[in-house]
């Protein structure tokens, strides 16, 4: 996994949701740990798509847990997966 | 508008009213589909029809399941229409929570999504939604749709136990349909951005049917993020939004942020246009001082409209201050569902509104909300026992507890019942996921409370928190005895574990150890009022 891009997503991640970064794990429950809901999840997207230019279907929101499965589908759309 | 009783008489209605505008849109790869009101009759009319063939009847359920789409209510309109029971079931359910309501519904047909269908591959008889177009008519089934027959059953909850339908008669929807608009004055050319799940009933009844009387446009959004909404509502010149309390709390948000981002010249600027509004109670002098707020969204908006969970007064008042208004209503799904309402005349920010016509509040000895009036649902669908618990004399208690001013405007101010409302107007139903959490290893019982965020984007919405009690006799049993701290991390991860089957809204988001058993009555029911005083939430 691409430590810069880790950074960089946990970033983009706190400052939507307004959470200090340390906050975010790797592993840490989006939904759960930190509150998050769809509409929230939503917006996560919507910032990847802004910076890193992929447009990530809502529907993926459902195979979301945690900041690495994201960090898989920003991955994943970069290299041209999906 | 002369009083439609029921859906097909919407639907005829506005038809012959309004039939060369637009009823409904949405954005498909760079252009907008529309579908004008006679669209909406004629694939109406041949889906109707080719319900019949495929042995739908009147009484019949057929579901609906579907992220929002235009050609969500015009199937809704086409089972109505000819007296099928629509069941429109939450597009974000996992598989067995639908089949289970499936099931409990007795659907004899599903209108499903190809996506939805792609993913979940329904065996029972089903037709895709994206395919109804191809369906062509030019008059409904000749047959009279009775006022008080059912039009609808709505699962609030028991999607994984034993399920709950609100029951819906024509008559219960159309009179809450025309109550709403009675106080709005809308008509073409005004356009609704449509963002909240049509199978919520605000957004089905707000949302949908209430400007499909007026000969609204509505506009599905394309997507819910913010970048889409914002063109949505710029290329359609969108008027009305109806949404939920965190929708607006994530614009403003967003204002905030793009005011930071533009350096401290901007944040000063901001804050004397701010200061000035708040001297100028002029919403037009409002509106002119932040122009770039209002040509961001478009330009045109004439007002938002709150509901599915209480709105923070604050962000009311925010917007007000940039020219918006904001109108909360308030409403159950058991009441079809608006029961109050705030219009342009007559506003209070903070209140939940005053009754529709027609519809009678008031307040208990305990203070709690109850409503009568003609939108009060017909019952919990196969559930008398539940029915009984909330219809008592034509008066259906809401759970609600509030105050009425002396202008007759309603204030929420707690509850009785246990359900938690989330911040999306979803409510979660703790013993449904109590029932879950004590099934667990390891845990002795349970108490499910909905606990008010206290900062942040979602301040004063509620989430779930589960406070539970280890069952010693289970870990006395294992091999190796766990301490303290490996029991709790032990109830923590099989929590952790449930979450990830649970539906997004339902997921508990904190979990409380609690070695005292829970306090009860003496019919053993869990006190929860105490549980949330001793553990101080």
């Amino acid at each position: 996994m691409n430590n810069d891009l880790e950074n960089e997503i946990r970033a983009l991640v706190a400052k939507v949701i307004k959470k200090p970064e340390a906050q975010v794990g790797l592993d840490t429950n989006l939904f759960t740990d930190l509150g998050i809901d769809s509409l929230l999840g939503i917006e996560i997207f919507a910032a990847l798509d802004k910076k890193y230019k992929v447009d990530v279907p809502e529907s993926k929101l459902r195979e979301v847990q945690t900041l690495r499965d994201i960090i898989r589908i920003v991955e994943e759309a970069l290299k041209g997966g999906k | 508008m002369s009083e439609l009783l029921t859906l097909r008489d919407l639907l005829e209605h506005s038809r012959a009213e309004f039939g060369p505008h637009t009823a409904f849109q949405m954005k498909r790869e760079g252009v907008y589909w529309k579908y004008t009101f006679n669209d909406v009759y004629r694939i109406a009319c041949g889906l109707a029809e080719e319900f019949k063939k495929r042995g739908i009847a009147s009484g019949d359920r057929v579901a609906l399941l579907s992220e929002n789409r235009p050609d969500w209510p015009i199937a809704y309109l086409a089972a109505a229409s000819m007296g099928a029971v629509a069941v429109p079931l939450d597009a974000k359910l996992t598989k067995p929570e639908i089949d289970n309501l499936l099931k409990d519904s007795g659907a004899k047909l599903l209108l499903v999504s190809r996506e939805l269908q792609d993913s979940f591959r329904f065996s029972m008889p089903h037709l895709l939604l994206d395919e109804i177009d191809k369906y062509s008519g030019s008059a409904l089934p000749p047959l009279e749709v009775d006022p008080d027959g059912l039009a609808a059953i709505i699962y609030t909850s028991g999607t994984t136990g034993a399920p709950k339908g609100v029951m819906l008669s024509h008559w219960n929807i159309m009179s809450d349909v025309m109550g709403v608009v009675s106080l709005f004055e809308l008509g073409p050319g005004d356009n609704f951005l449509s963002v909240l799940p049509l199978h919520h009933t605000f957004e089905s009844t707000a949302g949908f049917m209430c400007p499909f009387s007026l000969g609204v446009t509505v506009t599905y959004a394309e997507s819910l993020k913010s970048y889409h909404l914002l063109a949505n509502m710029r290329e359609t010149k969108v008027s009305v939004i109806c949404g939920v309390p965190l929708l607006y709390n994530l614009f403003l948000q967003g204002i905030f942020n793009e005011v930071e981002e533009k350096g401290p010249l901007m944040k000063a600027a901001f804050a004397s246009l701010k200061a000035l509004a708040k001297a100028v109670p002029s919403q037009l002098v409002r509106r002119k001082l932040f122009s770039m707020i209002h040509k961001k969204f478009g330009g045109h908006i004439r007002f938002f409209v709150s509901g599915g969970a209480a709105i923070d007064k604050e962000t009311i008042l925010s917007f007000e201050l940039f020219g918006i208004t904001i109108l909360q209503g308030y409403g159950l799904t058991e009441t079809a569902p608006i029961l109050t309402c705030n219009s342009l005349s007559h506003n209070r920010p903070g209140a939940a509104g005053r009754p529709l016509p027609g519809i009678g509040i008031r307040l208990t000895e305990q203070g709690e909300v109850i409503a009568r009036g003609p939108n009060i649902m017909q019952g919990y669908y196969k559930r008398p026992d539940l029915t009984a618990e909330v219809l008592k004399d034509e008066w259906l208690h809401t759970g609600d507890i509030g105050t009425i001013d002396d202008d007759g405007y309603l204030y929420i101010t707690g509850r009785i019942k246990d359900v938690i409302v989330s911040g999306a107007g979803v409510n979660v139903y703790p013993d449904e996921i109590e029932f879950f959490i004590n099934k667990l290893p390891g845990v002795l019982e349970s108490c499910v409370l909905g606990v008010k965020i206290r900062e942040g984007l979602k301040k004063g919405m509620e989430e779930v928190w589960a406070v539970v009690v280890p069952d010693q006799k289970y870990f006395d049993k294992q091999k190796k005895k766990p301490g303290q701290q490996e029991l709790e991390q032990h109830l923590r991860w099989e929590i952790k574990k449930l979450n990830a089957k649970l539906t997004e809204y339902k997921r508990v988001s904190n979990v409380i150890i609690r070695q005292a058993e829970l306090p009860k009555t003496t019919t053993r029911k869990v006190r929860r009022f105490e549980v949330r005083k001793e553990e101080k939430l």
